[in-house]
């Protein structure tokens, strides 16, 4: 299992995501864990918007929810665009090369995308992204 | 007089050497002692102070000092009662003088007088004149006193005089200055006259009623008046007003005071009607012109009284026409008054003889209204007479009835006033008011181009009212001239006007489309499936995709162009209808719905909107006869039955929303406004279990202006409740309730205000508020709609600097935790910044707007690189949002500052000095 920490008010840092795992206590590289996670972030954002991308229409469901919430509402079933796959590992990859992002597995920074990391029972792992700065 | 020390005051006084300072130190004891109160004021005689401080010099002093008093504010207004308007040095001065005045001669206090106050005045002159009381003056004395005060007579001297004694001569020495025109003294004076004995009084009447002053003579009829009522020389009187009555030329007031009828009378009166009381009004204004004027002034009070001047029951057209008669009154007089007052037409009609009067008059009175007779009325009484009252009726400035008279015999065209409008300036509203007046009022001609005029006059208001924007005046008059055109055009009201106007509009386009063909161009103007306006210019078949050059200036081309334009504005306005319709619950006959498909455009859209009752639910088919429901069933509708626009609450109590959405989406049917897909807001748990308000949206930041005007653009009122602060709130008309908020509001502010969005809740008309769940789901929703819509365009949360507390701990949290992974240890956060002890210098970076700062106070611009392309990466990153990320990499870049490239930052971050190494 691989969770992405988050930071929050109260210290409990509680994973934001969660990647589980079929085989535990195996080693992968770097490269080959970046594309495990975008496959997984992937496949979750589109099934999020899987047969409603194209139908804007709730379910008798989905609008007993909303019901309660006070509010039913069509919104948010358009946002996210389909999805290239590769497309999307090829960014990240590029992107890490470009130094925008560090990798921290288990507190340790990873630096090369040939790096191998050995995972655990459960991993902590933290992403943390930069934006090319310049004088303005 | 215990509490004043004379024999220690006095010799101060009477020494002549004694300082400036002394004088003053008596004066205070003298004029502020105890003995009178907090004021000097309440001394009640001035006989009070002792007769030997009265003659001494003391007088003399004070009166050396009275040029210069004003120089000495805190002696002689030092001790004033606060409760008491201070008086002025010199009246203070005056004052003491008047009570330190003993056996002087008058003419030694005389120059006083102005400057006292009235009570000392009264006192010094009531005491000296009383000689009856308590004799000191002699006869002779007491005529050289009054001639003393002959030039000083006011209101407060008069009414010490009234309560004197005087006989015939002493009168005389201040006759001239008591016979002055000031009308509120002339109780006073009578009486100063009437109490001498009745051989004086006798001669000073006939001296009076034959004086040559007005003033004299008035005063001695007012005399002979009092004298009546008190039953004193009756003979005299009754024998000098009798020969008064011959004179010649009597004035108005003078008849009233000889008790002759006179319309003086009448102006005093409060109900002044019946024919002879008319003529004595009209004899009373003499030359001058009745006016509708509130002025105080003989003519506008004469003419306020004839406007309200009604015949009596008893009051015959003879009786009118004697009087008229006696009085030699003008043709002129008698039109004037026609125009003035209406309740003596039919007299005036009977004096004149015009045949025809009565029924100009009517027209005169309400010509719009009664256009449809205009040409009749004006035949039956002639070009001539009919000019004559026109005269009359111009002398009034806002007249309106010649142009009105020239547009109804067709001398003035609709073009020519719309010419004239556009000289108008925006402002001039009384000008314009009239021009769209004249606008409303032209005649649509008969016979074929009727119609057509009917169409192009409507749009031209339409048009009109369009760029009118803010001037509410023009708004106004533009509406107030379609519901005149509407009424010419003999409709019942504006709603079915406008839908009959819509209809010839698109007349032609009942099959959908209209094409013209010349040369080897075929025009086409057709609607497409969403009810929008589409022209095409086809040629050997195929659409072009622009227009050629040739075509660009063809007159049928420019109008079908014209005719988009004209058709879009028309759906929108359909839509807003529909939406509106569905909202206020409207509730439409199979009967409308039919006519209503007249209008294609209207049809296309009616097609595509979910109607229901009780019965039925689905889309109107065959021209609003029939409901196409969700089973795919074609329903008739009954006779009677009614429907309404379905708003999707209806869809969700029924439980059959989903398959409505699911039918919309299967057939790509397009509604004219969203109705299917609708947001609906339902009242939660928690709102339930508040205190009959929502508090859905509370405390969310929005800026004030913005919110003042998104509410107006959706129909609420935003109303100054004290000076410039303002709440919102809308009146559902169909059910009688008041949505309201108590989000404070600004109105007229220039800069833009940031407020929170507070509460909202529904009162009835008593001001009760209903608890949120008894509201009916359609209101609740959209009132609901309403307040999102607004907060979430206001909202100003996101950009804000002043971000909130939880955003900046979220960040200082993130900075913490990625310097102690890459072990920096230059970096601390406190206080909403993030603090950087760099190489080259010390930061500091703010939290919420992400500035950053070099120590001490520099500013240094450092931002996101505008060339590199932000791309999405999908990985779960620790940032909560972008923002995070840049105010992390500002403070990642500064902690490792020996290690920056870029000279755009280097060159703000080293100092100048430095640059040279």
């Amino acid at each position: 299992m691989i969770e992405a920490q988050t930071v929050g008010k109260n210290k409990k840092q509680s994973p934001i995501w969660v990647l589980n795992l079929n085989t535990i206590s195996q080693t992968y590289t770097l490269q080959e864990m970046i594309k495990m996670i975008v496959h997984e972030e992937v496949t979750h954002l589109q099934s999020q918007q899987s047969q409603n991308h194209l139908s804007p229409v709730r379910t008798s469901a989905e609008i007993e929810v909303m019901h309660k919430t006070g509010m039913v509402h069509f919104d948010d079933k358009t946002k996210n665009p389909i999805l290239d796959l590769d497309d999307a590992v090829a960014k990240a990859i590029q992107a890490f090369e470009n130094s925008m992002f560090y990798v921290f597995v288990n507190e340790r920074q990873i630096h090369a995308l040939s790096e191998e990391i050995k995972l655990i029972d459960k991993n902590k792992i933290v992403f943390i992204r930069f934006v090319p700065l310049v004088g303005g | 007089m215990a509490n004043i020390d004379i024999d220690k005051i006095l010799p101060v006084i009477q020494n002549e050497n004694s300082s400036q300072e002394e004088l003053f130190d008596c004066c205070k004891e003298i004029f502020y002692s105890h003995h009178y109160g907090k004021s000097y004021k309440n001394v009640y005689k001035y006989e009070d102070l002792p007769e030997v401080l009265q003659n001494s010099i003391l007088f003399d002093r004070l009166e050396a000092l009275y040029p210069i008093a004003d120089d000495y504010p805190d002696v002689f207004m030092g001790k004033e009662n606060p409760d008491e308007p201070m008086d002025a040095c010199k009246t203070v001065v005056a004052n003491w003088l008047s009570m330190l005045h003993g056996s002087r001669s008058f003419e030694r206090i005389t120059p006083y007088l102005p400057e006292m106050s009235h009570k000392f005045k009264y006192w010094l002159v009531s005491d000296k004149l009383l000689y009856n009381h308590k004799p000191r003056y002699s006869k002779a004395e007491t005529q050289s006193l009054l001639s003393c005060i002959s030039s000083h007579i006011d209101y407060s001297l008069l009414d010490s005089l009234t309560r004197c004694k005087f006989k015939e001569k002493d009168i005389l020495v201040i006759e001239d200055n008591l016979l002055v025109d000031k009308k509120h003294q002339d109780s006073f004076v009578l009486n100063i006259y009437l109490q001498l004995n009745d051989d004086e009084l006798a001669n000073v009447l006939r001296r009076f009623v034959n004086a040559k002053t007005r003033k004299k003579r008035l005063t001695a009829l007012d005399l002979m008046q009092k004298c009546k009522q008190k039953k004193r020389l009756t003979d005299l009187c009754d024998e000098l007003q009798t020969q008064y009555k011959k004179r010649t030329n009597l004035l108005d007031i003078e008849k009233h005071l000889l008790g002759i009828e006179s319309p003086m009378v009448l102006l005093g009166q409060n109900k002044v009607n019946g024919v002879e009381n008319l003529f004595l009004l009209l004899a009373g204004l003499g030359k001058h012109k009745l006016v509708n004027s509130s002025a105080d002034n003989f003519p506008a009070r004469y003419s306020e009284k004839i406007f309200y001047c009604k015949p009596f029951k008893s009051d015959t057209k003879e009786v009118f026409q004697k009087h008229a008669l006696e009085l030699q009154l003008s043709e002129e007089r008698f039109l004037e008054l026609g125009f003035f007052a209406e309740q003596w037409w039919k007299y005036i009609d009977y004096v004149l003889g015009w045949k025809g009067y009565l029924n100009a008059m009517q027209w005169f009175d309400s010509p719009f209204e009664m256009r449809n007779q205009f040409n009749e009325i004006y035949q039956e009484l002639g070009e001539e007479r009919w000019q004559k009252m026109l005269k009359i009726d111009s002398q009034d400035p806002e007249s309106q009835l010649s142009v009105l008279t020239d547009i109804f015999l067709g001398n003035l065209s609709f073009d020519t006033f719309l010419e004239r409008l556009k000289e108008i300036s925006p402002i001039d509203y009384t000008t314009r008011r009239k021009i769209f007046y004249y606008l409303g009022t032209i005649p649509l001609p008969k016979g074929n181009n009727r119609q057509a005029e009917l169409l192009y006059r409507y749009q031209c208001f339409q048009d009109i009212f369009r760029v009118a924007g803010n001037n509410e005046n023009d708004k106004n008059c533009i509406q107030e001239a379609i519901l005149m055109l509407v009424d010419e055009a003999g409709f019942f009201d504006l709603e079915a006007f406008q839908f009959f106007m819509e209809k010839e509009i698109v007349k032609d386009l009942k099959d959908r489309v209209v094409e013209v063909a010349f040369d080897e161009y075929k025009l086409r103007l057709s609607l497409n499936p969403i009810g929008e306006p589409v022209f095409e210019v086809i040629k050997n078949g195929a659409v072009k995709r622009s227009l050629p050059k040739a075509l660009k200036d063809h007159p049928q081309v420019k109008h079908f162009k014209e005719r988009v334009k004209q058709i879009k504005k028309m759906t929108t306005r359909l839509r807003r209808f529909l939406e509106t319709a569905m909202c206020s619950e409207r509730t439409f006959s199979p009967q409308i719905l039919n006519s209503f498909c007249e209008n294609p455009v209207l049809k296309i859209l009616l097609e595509q909107v979910v109607f229901h009752n009780s019965r039925l639910m689905g889309y109107p088919i065959n021209n609003g006869k029939a409901l196409f429901t969700l089973d795919g069933e074609e329903v008739a509708l009954r006779e009677g039955e009614v429907l309404q626009i379905t708003h999707p609450c209806e869809m969700l109590k029924r439980g059959d929303w989903f398959r409505w959405q699911a039918e919309c989406f299967a057939h790509e049917r397009v509604q004219p406004f969203k109705q299917i897909f609708r947001e609906v807001y339902t009242v939660t748990e928690a709102e339930i279990n508040e205190e009959a308000e929502s508090l859905r949206f509370y405390n969310l930041p929005i800026e004030a202006g913005n919110a003042v005007g998104l509410f107006r653009a959706r129909g609420w009122n935003v109303d100054a409740d004290s000076d410039q602060i303002a709440f919102a709130s809308k009146y559902i008309n169909h059910y009688s309730l008041y949505a309201k908020s108590d989000t404070v509001l600004y109105l007229y502010l220039a800069t833009s205000v940031e407020t929170t969005f507070e509460n909202i809740y529904f009162v009835d008309f008593k001001s009760n508020r209903i608890p949120l769940q008894d509201i009916p789901p359609l209101i609740f929703s959209e009132t609901m709609r309403d307040i999102d819509l607004v907060v979430s365009k206001a909202y100003v949360g996101e950009t804000s600097w002043e971000q909130s507390t939880t955003t900046k701990e979220s960040r200082a949290l993130l900075i913490n935790e990625t310097c102690r992974l890459l072990d920096i240890k230059n970096v601390k956060t406190d206080d909403g910044f993030a603090w950087i002890s760099g190489k080259l210098g010390s930061y500091k970076v703010h939290l919420g707007s992400g500035s950053v700062h070099q120590q001490p106070g520099n500013y240094l611009c450092i931002i996101p690189d505008p060339k590199v392309k932000n791309t999405n990466i999908y990985l779960p990153f620790v940032d909560k949002d972008m923002v995070s990320a840049i105010i992390l990499s500002k403070v990642l870049l500064l902690a490792n500052d020996e290690t920056i490239t870029d000279p755009v930052i280097l060159s703000q971050l080293r100092p100048p000095d430095l640059m040279i190494f």
